[in-house]
């Protein structure tokens, strides 16, 4: 049982016909997406004022930082494909990143800032939230492209772990930016925005990301 | 047919739903991934080394599914362009037949959610002609292994997806049960644990005995 001589001959001579990038012109568009996603957040960062202390302590405003950046960079690293692998990471480990990130960043928050602050207007959480939400935007967007169409498995979950990493970084940006220190505010305006983008990114997932066979 | 003449049947004949373990050889692998590697850095003429070491699993797989030679075909000409246009992603290290199936199999989903009803018998024929024409045995032997490999497809199309898949790229495909566990993006232990279903399911549905470790 093999393919016929004319299917090889079909498949070469389509595949001769069609250039594709090969690794070093993949590795450049990654570099140039990766450095434009990153500087665009870091621009919005400090576009909206960068780092503020406000009324927080340096051990609530350094040591939650610190923890959400540990985080930001397990999930970011879980979310990528392992070195030496096509395939990413399994079903349950990406599940564990979309189950366990949001009560990670809640935990180490609480944890580092116990202390309430002043009273927040509750549209100060609206606020925020977008504002958080779209700072992890465009490292989704640059995210998926780079992965567009190369998941053959379960792309609404690798997308959406994709949109938790976003947002844990962009919830790193956010607890640096703002300074209210109000558990509701944390956690409405710098935890959910990470559901929302890991949201976000499974709807990218789904259409950015799965593998297209066209039909013949 | 006794059993034990059945299972040795299956193992001399290397019928298309064997029960029997068909794990490549590591040097056949190494070399399929060194041409990938060559391919995905810019060495054009190293995609038909890639397409020969892949596209004749991949019919073989994608036809037990499909049991239609040209829906087949199709699924081999759209996982190998596709990998034609992801060459430059192709990661150093990384192993190329996982890679290949996990694309096969979305291409046959995709292929069965476009409505393209399977043809369960319209090549039964032409494929029981081939396995006929690749055998040098008795004419009885050739009957038997065709019914002993029809009731053990149909055995194994009652099995769920998982362990169905699990199965056959480990016994018929011959990958790994690391390999396995990449192509349908779970863990080792999973992929044991379902291709160990599905043999025991065949296993208890032929009335087979156990086999000896």
């Amino acid at each position: 049982m093999t393919p016929s001589d004319d299917l090889r001959a079909k498949v070469l001579a389509a595949a001769a016909s069609t250039p594709s990038p090969t690794r070093a012109a993949w590795r450049l568009r990654t570099a140039v997406l990766s450095g434009l996603a990153a500087l665009g957040a870091l621009g919005f960062f400090f576009g909206k004022g960068g780092t503020r202390r406000g009324d927080r302590s340096d051990a609530a405003l350094v040591g939650t930082a610190v923890l959400w950046a540990i985080v930001a960079a397990s999930v970011t690293w879980l979310g990528l494909k392992p070195a030496r692998s096509m395939l990413g990471r399994s079903r349950a480990t990406l599940l564990g990143v979309l189950v366990g990130t949001a009560p990670a960043l809640a935990a180490t928050a609480l944890l580092v800032a116990l202390a309430e602050g002043p009273a927040v207007d509750p549209r100060m959480h609206l606020a925020c939230g977008v504002l958080t939400v779209a700072q992890g935007v465009l490292p989704l967007a640059a995210l998926a492209v780079l992965r567009r169409g190369g998941d053959p498995l379960y792309p609404v979950v690798t997308g959406a772990s994709l949109g938790v990493a976003a947002g844990a970084w962009s919830a790193l940006m956010a607890h640096l930016r703002c300074s209210y220190v109000g558990v509701p505010h944390v956690l409405l305006a710098h935890v959910l925005p990470v559901l929302v983008l890991a949201g976000v990114g499974a709807v990218v997932g789904a259409t950015l990301l799965r593998v297209r066979v066209r039909g013949s | 047919m006794a059993t034990a003449d059945m299972w040795r049947l299956v193992a001399r004949l290397r019928v298309t739903t064997a029960l029997v373990s068909n794990e490549r050889p590591r040097g056949e692998t190494a070399a399929l991934d060194d041409a990938m590697d060559r391919y995905a850095r810019g060495d054009d003429a190293a995609f038909a080394i890639v397409y020969d070491g892949i596209a004749p699993r991949l019919y073989a797989f994608a036809l037990r599914r499909t049991r239609d030679r040209e829906r087949a075909e199709d699924v081999v000409q759209q996982t190998m362009l596709h990998i034609h246009r992801a060459r430059g992603s192709f990661t150093t290290g990384a192993e190329a037949l996982p890679w290949a199936y996990a694309i096969a199999r979305r291409a046959l989903i995709d292929q069965h959610r476009r409505g393209s009803r399977e043809v369960l018998v319209s090549d039964d024929d032409a494929m029981a002609h081939d396995l006929v024409a690749s055998l040098d045995a008795p004419a009885d032997d050739v009957a038997a292994a065709r019914e002993l490999a029809a009731r053990i497809q149909v055995e194994l199309d009652k099995l769920p997806e998982t362990q169905r898949v699990a199965f056959e790229l480990i016994k018929q495909e011959g990958l790994s049960v690391r390999e396995a566990a990449q192509a349908l993006g779970t863990t080792v232990a999973a992929v044991k644990l379902r291709a160990h279903r599905a043999y025991e399911a065949l296993r208890q549905a032929l009335a087979l005995p156990r086999r000896a470790p």
